[in-house]
C-alpha cells in the first residue's frame, strides 16, 4: 500500500504543479477512531493519504473537494458475540477501509502570514468497506454513507515551491445500507501544499 | 489539466475503492476455530446438577474417504474427559452408571463430524479471494458468504486444494422432559468447528481449549 500512496501522490502532483490560482495538498493521514467505530476497532490508523484540491474563489477562500484512503485493521483474540441464546466465539480479523470523497470550502486566516491557520467544512459521502473475518465466516458490509467532516489546520509557507501542511479533521459517517452503526474517525494529517 | 485530474484522482478512488486493503493475510488452522453454543431458554439449569456421560463419542465419516480415519479409544477418551472434567469444575456432579434407582438430570452426547471438502483459489488477486464456512448463522448483522469459493474463469489461475473439517457437538439432553412427538429435549448444546491439520497433538490441543471455550461461555451453567 505505501508504494500506492507515494506513487499516487507523486503523480497527482506532478499534473496539477503547474495549474494555477488552485490549491492542491497531498498528505500522509493517520487515523483515531471514535465512538462505535472504536467499538469495532481502537487501534490507531498509520495506513492513509489524502488528496486535495480547490479553486480558489478569494485570495482567503478556497472551494474543491478532496479524496483519500484510510485502512483500520485490528485483531481479537476469541472475541464472542452473542445473538439471543447463541454465543459465536473465534479469533476475529477486523478491518475498516474508508474512501471518503467530499466537496469543501476553506477559510484561510491570513495567506500572507507566516503562519497560516485555516479551517475546513466539507460533506460528501464516505465509501467503507468494513470486514470482520470471524473464524470460518466473513461479515463485510460495503455501503456509500452520507457524511460531513470539520477540519482546523496549518500552513506553514516555506517560500519554496511547496508548503507544509497540517490538520486535523474529524470525520462523520451516518449509517447506510446494512452497516450498522455511523462511522466516525479523527484524522490527523501531515504533508505538503501547493497554492499559485 | 483539471479534467484529467479529476479522472486520475476518480481512478484511484475506484481501484481502491473495490479492493480495499486487508493486512496480514496469513492465518494459522486456530484462526479458523470457531465455538458455538446455544440453550434453550425455558429451561431453569438451576433444577439440574447431575449428568450422565457416555464414554463414546459417535464417529460420522464417510467410510468411503479413505483420507479420514475413525477417531481412536485414545482421543474419544481425551475428548469425554475433557467434557468430563469442564462440567465437574462448574460444580455438576456425575453418575457414573444410571438405572432406575439412579438418575441422572441430564444426558450429555457428544458426536463428531469430519468431512473433506474442495477450495478452488484465484491467484489474479493481491491476496487470496477465498472463503469457507460450515452455514450461514442468522441473526448475525451484515453480508454473509457460505461457503464462497468464487471461481471467476479469465482472471487468472484457479487451483484446487482440499480441505479436511471437523466439529464436536456436545448436547445436552433432559430426558424426564420427553416431547409428544417422544424426541428428547435438548437444554444446552456446543458445537466446536475446526479446520484438521495433518499434526494429530495440535488438533487435539485445540479440541481441549475449544470445549473449555464452550463451557467459558455458558455461565448459566455453572453450579
Amino acid at each position: 500500500m505505501r508504494i500506492w500512496i507515494i506513487s499516487t501522490a507523486l503523480m497527482l502532483a506532478s499534473i496539477v504543479s503547474n495549474a494555477q490560482e488552485n490549491f492542491f495538498s497531498v498528505t500522509y493521514g493517520m487515523g483515531l477512531p471514535t465512538a462505535e467505530t472504536a467499538d469495532f476497532i481502537d487501534d490507531y490508523s498509520w495506513r492513509g493519504v489524502n488528496l486535495e484540491w480547490k479553486k480558489m474563489v478569494k485570495s482567503n477562500v478556497g472551494v474543491g473537494f478532496t479524496t483519500g484512503w484510510n485502512v483500520f485493521d485490528d485483531f481479537v483474540n476469541k472475541g464472542s458475540y452473542t445473538d439471543g441464546t447463541t454465543t459465536y466465539t473465534a479469533n476475529q480479523y477486523r478491518y475498516i477501509n474508508v474512501f471518503p470523497v467530499m466537496a469543501n470550502v476553506t477559510y484561510y486566516l491570513d495567506p500572507d502570514a507566516s503562519v497560516i491557520p485555516f479551517g475546513t467544512i466539507g460533506a460528501g459521502t464516505y465509501r467503507i468497506l468494513q470486514r470482520n473475518e470471524f473464524g470460518p465466516l466473513l461479515i463485510e458490509e460495503k455501503n456509500w454513507h452520507f457524511g460531513f467532516y470539520p477540519e482546523v489546520g496549518v500552513i506553514l509557507p516555506t517560500y519554496g515551491s511547496v508548503d507544509f501542511f497540517f490538520s486535523t479533521r474529524y470525520n462523520y459517517a451516518f449509517k447506510a445500507g446494512d452497516a450498522r452503526w455511523d462511522q466516525s474517525y479523527l484524522g490527523f494529517n501531515i504533508g505538503i501544499s501547493y497554492w499559485h | 489539466m483539471k479534467n484529467l485530474t479529476l479522472k486520475v484522482i476518480g481512478a484511484v478512488i475506484i481501484a481502491f475503492g473495490l479492493a480495499g486493503c486487508y493486512p496480514d493475510q496469513l492465518r494459522g488452522y486456530s484462526d479458523y476455530d470457531m465455538v458455538v453454543t446455544d440453550y434453550d431458554s425455558k429451561v431453569n439449569f438451576d433444577t439440574y446438577s447431575t449428568f450422565h456421560l457416555p464414554d463414546t463419542v459417535v464417529d460420522i465419516i464417510d467410510t468411503n474417504d479413505t483420507k479420514i480415519h475413525p477417531l481412536t479409544r485414545a482421543q474419544q477418551t481425551a475428548i469425554i474427559a475433557e467434557i468430563r472434567q469442564n462440567f465437574l469444575d462448574l460444580g455438576w456432579s456425575e453418575v457414573d452408571s444410571v438405572d432406575s434407582n439412579n438418575l441422572a438430570d441430564v444426558i450429555i452426547t457428544t458426536t463428531a463430524v469430519r468431512s473433506e471438502f474442495s477450495v478452488y483459489y484465484q491467484y489474479w488477486y493481491s491476496y487470496w479471494d477465498y472463503w469457507y464456512g460450515w452455514g450461514y448463522y442468522p441473526g448475525y448483522g451484515g453480508g454473509y458468504y457460505y461457503p464462497g469459493y468464487p471461481w471467476y474463469p479469465g482472471y487468472g489461475g484457479i487451483y484446487k486444494e482440499d480441505y479436511k473439517v471437523g466439529s464436536i457437538q456436545i448436547d445436552m439432553v433432559h430426558p424426564f422432559d420427553v416431547a409428544d412427538d417422544n424426541e428428547f429435549p435438548v437444554a444446552w448444546s456446543a458445537n466446536i468447528y475446526g479446520l484438521l491439520s495433518s499434526n494429530q497433538s495440535s488438533n487435539e490441543s485445540r479440541y481441549a481449549s475449544n470445549i473449555g471455550l464452550a463451557f467459558d461461555q455458558s455461565t448459566y451453567l455453572k453450579k
